[in-house]
């Protein structure tokens, strides 16, 4: 094998690394969709991508960057139906406020990690709640969001166990 | 040597932090446009949409369909539970269905024997199309369902989808092979309805919850719990006689409970009434060769 094309497939090897991040945060955007026959879930289906977001930006903040943020907000957008661009707004609002505390955040033991995450996701979940109330111009029940919110923290540590299981086994 | 790169560093070391904050920046104002944008122009928005959920409409077609056999398991389950109490119940309701389907008989032929007298014109037969719904909203503040049907199936914009015996939504996005409907209780949703047995007329408005709100219902009209809503036929989308539910008393007004039930949301029949409704003149007012 000659240096050049061991370049071209470390390269190659490094890109596909580099897109771990963002393609679990699509996987599971997709994934919150397919329908299920659990009462209400659809309604309340955990907020994958603030989980993904805030995770990857906490731990590998080069890997998530703005721009990826921005399309991993664009595709739940598009998916959802609902109205365009709150995603993609709201999780680059979250990406800039993991960015100032990851250095706090990272240092702690995962328990205060997730302390970070209940804080930041009740930003994230107020922000859309105001933003979709607002672009409809109607007050919105806020009990499905809430509802929402819990399912979204609770499920964060099972996801981050995932998300540091890919970030072992292919980030590195 | 050290020495120089660590000023290079002083100096590149801001320059990419004041970088990264105008592409933040930048990427914020430009999700707050996508917001105007889709407030402002919804064709190109829909355009965008459609293309995802075609792009996406194999890989969601295939992951419902275990998650279908999963969901089949657990009914099966639950139905073993209970048979001979359903099969009591079901007996019973078969004798009075009979019953019924005699009466039905002869006011169907009492019905064509009026018609005929009348001379009064058939509405339009009905062609549809069942798809398969592979596609939930996903969220606290949407009711839409991606059904894998789209305009290659001859599914239009403005057909109504009906599950079961009811109403469920109606088509608002068509790509080439998925749909989006917008269901009865999404927040966006109006239908004009009609209470069957003393012809008020309201609009059905959906508030993202189970039960939509019956609204601008005439002060004194005479409207209980337990009538039956259908679809009023005004406004020219649905044809008239569609059914919706049946009128529950809540929170002092009236709201209407679908026949459907919305977790088992699985095969919607997208119906062609053959109408040109707002919306499909919305559609063609682009073009000055259009519909007159």
């Amino acid at each position: 094998m000659n240096p050049a094309d061991s370049g071209l497939l470390h390269r190659l090897d490094a890109a596909a690394r580099a897109a771990v991040p963002t393609l679990t945060a699509l996987a599971l955007i997709v994934a919150g969709v397919v329908p299920l026959r659990l009462p209400e879930f659809a309604a309340v289906v955990p907020w994958f991508a603030l989980m993904a977001v805030y995770y990857w930006t906490m731990y590998r903040a080069e890997l998530m960057p703005a721009p990826a943020v921005f399309a991993i907000g664009v595709f739940q957008d598009l998916l959802s139906g609902g109205p365009f661009g709150v995603n993609a707004f709201v999780l680059l609002l979250t990406h800039g406020a993991v960015m100032t505390q990851r250095r706090v955040l990272m240092r702690r033991p995962f328990s205060l990690g997730w302390l970070g995450f209940v804080a930041i996701a009740l930003m994230g979940f107020a922000l859309t709640w105001l933003a979709m109330a607002l672009l409809n111009l109607t007050l919105i029940d806020p009990r499905a969001a809430m509802v929402q919110y819990v399912l979204t923290v609770l499920l964060y540590p099972p996801i981050a166990w995932v998300f540091a299981a890919a970030h072992r086994a292919w980030v590195h | 040597m050290k020495d120089r790169t660590g000023s290079v560093l002083r100096l590149t070391q801001p320059l990419r932090l004041w970088l990264q904050r105008f592409t933040f920046l930048l990427l914020l104002a430009g999700a707050a446009g996508l917001m105007l944008l889709g407030k402002a122009d919804t064709v190109i928005v829909e355009r965008m949409r459609v293309t995802a959920s075609d792009a996406l409409a194999p890989v969601l077609d295939a992951l419902s369909r275990p998650t279908a056999a999963l969901n089949d398991a657990i009914d099966a389950g639950r139905n073993v539970y209970g048979l001979a109490l359903e099969n009591r119940t079901l007996r019973e309701e078969n004798a009075r269905l009979l019953q019924w389907q005699a009466v039905a008989r002869r006011l169907e032929a009492e019905n064509a024997a009026l018609r005929g007298l009348m001379g009064f014109v058939p509405e339009t037969a009905a062609s549809e199309v069942t798809a398969r719904v592979i596609g939930a909203s996903g969220g606290a503040y949407v009711r839409s369902v991606l059904a894998a049907a789209g305009a290659r199936h001859g599914v239009r914009k403005g057909q109504a989808a009906v599950a079961g015996t009811g109403l469920a939504g109606r088509v608002n996005e068509v790509g080439d092979r998925s749909a989006r409907v917008l269901l009865i209780t999404d927040l966006n949703s109006r239908i004009p309805v009609v209470v069957e047995s003393s012809r008020d007329h309201a609009i059905l408005v959906g508030d993202n919850g189970d039960r939509p709100r019956l609204d601008y219902l005439r002060p004194n009209a005479r409207v209980a719990p337990g009538d039956r809503v259908v679809t009023s036929g005004l406004g020219g989308i649905f044809p008239p006689g569609i059914p919706v539910g049946t009128v529950v008393a809540a929170d002092g007004g009236f709201r209407v409970q679908p026949p459907i039930d919305w977790d088992r949301l699985e095969f919607l029949r997208l119906m062609d009434f053959g109408l040109s409704g707002p919306v499909r003149a919305h559609e063609s007012a682009g073009d000055p060769g259009g519909r007159p």
